[in-house]
């Protein structure tokens, strides 16, 4: 059989996903587009936020189509063509369940309401408000995370209110806000369109965020010898479009990283009127170094020390370096969990940071710093709306007396009512279940018993006697909600109306196009219910998620989050606003810092970028050095473990599996191996494999692929009944308590 | 270069095969398959992908019988 050429194999894969898309029986079509109704949202999936348009026929949601005026031109991606079919999935849940003894049986509203409050009501009354908590989602509505912070700060007056973004993006927000003083990306998706050079690190944004990825690569062939670098320990579908692939092993690239910089100072790449002007330096938590101080450190991080650290080569390091830092050239980062979910994952996003710092390739079109989001309102609910242990809404923070003070007004409750002590971070959170100090916890929209590191032993502390476990959620059984005390039908997607703020800062309006199934609720007039019953409905007055907005866009007036302008209506007609949005004719910021652009940057700023976010008015390059991976390879147990996304499924896939053409695709979890590694112990493709680390095991199929990097298996984070989280560290990062997914230590032998 | 892209088309009911047909003909398209009433399965294959959206706005403005058109992969075989 003569070898198959990059182009055969490209086409048959582009082949391959389109009869996936096909499928093995048609989906119920729309009669004529005539006969439809169109409502304007967002789709459910990703972070990217991509538009849409739902299509609704007698009451069922028939059909989605893209949005053209929105930022993704009208594209999906496969999953979020398919969303209609998750709306009327088998597993929907449609009925309240209660726990009788061993089994969860139907229940009316009344009565399994009546019991969470109870529960919750006990356990704050003999055990003080910390007893209990709340872990949301980055996939509930912006209203409703509101409402549930709300209600858990300031009526139950505990800041145990965590969600699963603790998972996911922690440590870019940490990044973010130690290197400018404020979170979120100061770029956007447009600057896609304008750089030169990518550098994607643990990123496998060809499958994980495919719109976007379509976005870099008609970049890539229409700019003018535009570079895509990948840092990546696999060789993954991104990495096969990158002009140069660095492999390196696990939990050593902030070697690299240091190593790209030092490269840049050595050869005049950096910009050094922009580092006198407008950096600071720092070590630990102070921003008391100097220039002198950071060059000092980066002697350390030769190229060729970086080399021996990683597995990397020397020369690509350069390479990516002289790409990275050349002048005239814009360059654009992107990262995801690659970067975040490590025990240094903080110091990484750090570290990226201080590449465009250095060159000064920040704030203009093509040069930004993206932290790519997973999930659709991670951002604009949890992140921006201060649904964190340690926040408070928009840039506010628990630990900050005036913060306090400012949103105590804002909910018109009494000084003092706030908390000073951040509550429990997610890990902790579920820790404090495991030892019986916490004693109620209520989950919304998340999937936690599958999703939270070291499952098993999370799983043990949801079942745990004497604790108490509401779960809202769209589908049942989860791996979660079979666990629960109580599980209440929550409405799905386009059953109910609320905004998504994605990664570029964007917040769009997602229109109720159906009415919820069964005896569905959404979230916020489940949380309004239980905060009546628990005696707290003053402060959840609202009928209408509206309503809620509306209060939402006073707390945010006068923040850098401002976005006084964005009325309901304006929502409603626009294809996404982007805040800073301070005023109803704003027409939205892309790109923050920028002189012209952002308005928090007076007109008469002397340079073209203010960095506002700091009492300096400065941004700070961090002297991170390298540190690895909590749990490293030893004799025991060899292999270094990743887990990550494919392109057909998402999250736990409790929606990508209700998808019947998806579930043709990849949705049996699967151990990709090297060659090598699998030849070791005598396997092959198809064949089982136990997967071991210190926390538990699991079997899986053999897949042995070309791109495996030597040494490292990598598992799909995505089969319910085969979870790779067993197997995963639940070790944080000290700092943005974020836990380290990404990288852990196991032993594979043939099953 | 040249891009590669597997895409779905979504068309009226029982439109997939005539509008498969009428695609058969374009340049740089090679159909994957179809079920046979409202869904076709192509790879494209075109210079950029500037080329490839191009396509894909013409078709929609031009065939009213495609409702709606989905790439489900993007690559480019690097070679220039």
């Amino acid at each position: 059989m003569s070898p198959m050429n990059r182009r055969d194999f490209l086409k048959a894969s582009a082949a391959a996903s389109a009869l996936i898309a096909l499928g093995s029986k048609a989906q119920a079509a729309p009669a004529d587009p005539k006969d439809l109704t169109w409502t304007k949202s967002v789709c459910r999936y990703c972070g990217t936020g991509c538009g849409l348009y739902v299509g609704t026929r007698d009451g069922k949601v028939v059909s989605v189509k893209g949005d053209t005026e929105n930022h993704n031109a009208g594209f999906l991606c496969l999953k979020g063509f398919l969303l209609p079919e998750i709306m009327s999935a088998p597993d929907r849940l449609l009925h309240p369940l209660v726990r009788k003894g061993d089994k969860l049986v139907q229940a009316s509203w009344e009565e399994a309401m009546a019991l969470a409050a109870t529960r919750f009501r006990e356990a704050i009354e003999k055990h003080g408000p910390d007893a209990v908590g709340f872990y949301g989602s980055g996939q509930g509505l912006t209203e409703e995370t509101y409402a549930a912070n709300k209600l858990f700060k300031a009526g139950i007056r505990t800041n145990n209110v965590d969600g699963n973004p603790r998972l996911c993006m922690a440590s870019a927000v940490a990044g973010y806000v130690s290197t400018y003083g404020k979170d979120e990306p100061m770029g956007c998706y447009e600057d896609i369109d304008h750089a030169d050079v990518f550098l994607l690190v643990g990123t496998n944004t060809s499958e994980a965020h495919p719109i976007l990825f379509r976005r870099i690569v008609k970049r890539k062939q229409s700019g003018k010898d535009v570079k895509i670098v990948v840092l990546d320990p696999r060789r993954t579908a991104t990495s096969r479009v990158a002009d140069l692939h660095l492999s390196f092993t696990p939990g050593t690239d902030l070697a690299i990283l240091n190593a790209m910089a030092s490269v840049l100072f050595a050869e005049g790449l950096v910009d050094e009127a922009f580092v006198a002007r407008h950096l600071a330096f720092g070590e630990g938590a102070d921003a008391d170094k100097t220039l002198a101080d950071y060059r000092a450190f980066l002697a350390e991080y030769t190229p060729e020390r970086a080399a021996a650290l990683s597995g990397a080569r020397a020369e690509d390091i350069v390479t990516a370096a002289r790409w990275f830092g050349a002048k005239g050239r814009t360059a654009m980062s992107m990262w995801t969990m690659g970067l975040n979910q490590r025990t240094k994952g903080v110091w990484a996003n750090n570290l990226v940071h201080n590449l465009h710092l250095v060159t000064g390739k920040i704030g203009v079109p093509g040069s930004t710093p993206f932290s790519v989001t997973g999930q659709p309102n991670a951002c604009g609910g949890v992140r921006d709306g201060g649904a964190l242990s340690h926040t408070l809404p928009y840039g506010r923070l628990v630990a900050n007396e005036k913060h306090r003070a400012e949103m105590e007004q804002l909910w018109n409750v009494p000084a003092g009512t706030l908390a000073p002590k951040p509550g429990l971070a997610t890990m902790d959170m579920f820790r404090a279940l495991e030892d019986g100090k916490l004693k109620a916890l209520w989950i919304m929209c998340t999937n936690p018993a599958q999703s939270l590191p070291n499952a098993d032993r999370y799983r043990k502390a949801l079942r745990r006697e004497g604790a108490f476990v509401a779960v809202t959620e769209a589908f049942h059984p989860t791996r979660t909600s079979e666990l629960a005390d109580v599980v209440l039908p929550a409405a799905l997607w386009a059953e109910k109306e609320g905004v998504y703020g994605c990664g570029e800062r964007r917040y769009q309006l997602l229109e109720c196009a159906v009415k919820p199934s069964g005896e569905a609720r959404p979230d916020l007039e489940i949380l309004c219910d239980l905060g009546r019953r628990l005696g707290h409905g003053a402060l959840l007055p609202w009928k209408t998620p509206a309503e809620v907005w509306d209060e939402l866009r006073a707390v945010a007036k006068g923040t850098a989050y401002d976005f006084t302008g964005m009325t309901r209506e304006r929502l409603r007609t626009a294809h996404g606003l982007l805040w800073p949005l301070p005023a109803e004719g704003h027409p939205g910021t892309s790109r923050r810092y920028v002189k012209g652009e952002d308005p928090l940057v007076p007109a008469d700023a002397p340079d073209r970028v203010l960095f506002y976010g700091r009492p300096d008015k400065k941004a700070v390059v961090w002297l991170r050095p390298h540190k690895g991976p909590e749990e490293p390879v030893d004799a025991e147990y060899p292999l270094w473990l990743t887990t990550g996304r494919v392109i057909e499924h998402w999250h736990t896939g409790t929606m990508t599996r209700n998808c019947k053409e998806l579930r043709h695709a990849n949705s049996e979890s699967v151990a990709e191996l090297h060659a090598e590694d699998a030849a070791a112990i005598g396997v092959r493709t198809g064949d089982p494999v136990r997967v071991t680390s210190r926390r538990g095991s699991v079997v899986f199929k053999a897949r042995v692929v070309d791109g495996a990097r030597k040494g490292l298996v990598f598992v799909h984070m995505h089969d319910p009944d085969r979870m790779c989280n067993v197997l995963t560290i639940d070790a944080v990062d000290p700092v943005s308590r974020q836990p380290e997914f990404k990288i852990c230590a196991v032993k594979v032998a043939k099953a | 270069m040249t891009t590669v892209a597997g895409v779905l088309l979504q068309t009226v009911p029982g439109a997939g095969p005539r509008v498969a047909a009428r695609l058969a003909g374009e340049p740089g398209v090679t159909l994957a398959g179809g079920d046979g009433d409202a869904r076709v399965a192509l790879v494209w294959e075109a210079e950029d992908g500037a080329a490839l959206d191009a396509l894909a706005e013409a078709l929609l403005a031009r065939d009213p019988e495609i409702l709606g058109v989905y790439p489900t992969f993007v690559g480019n075989d690097g070679e220039r």
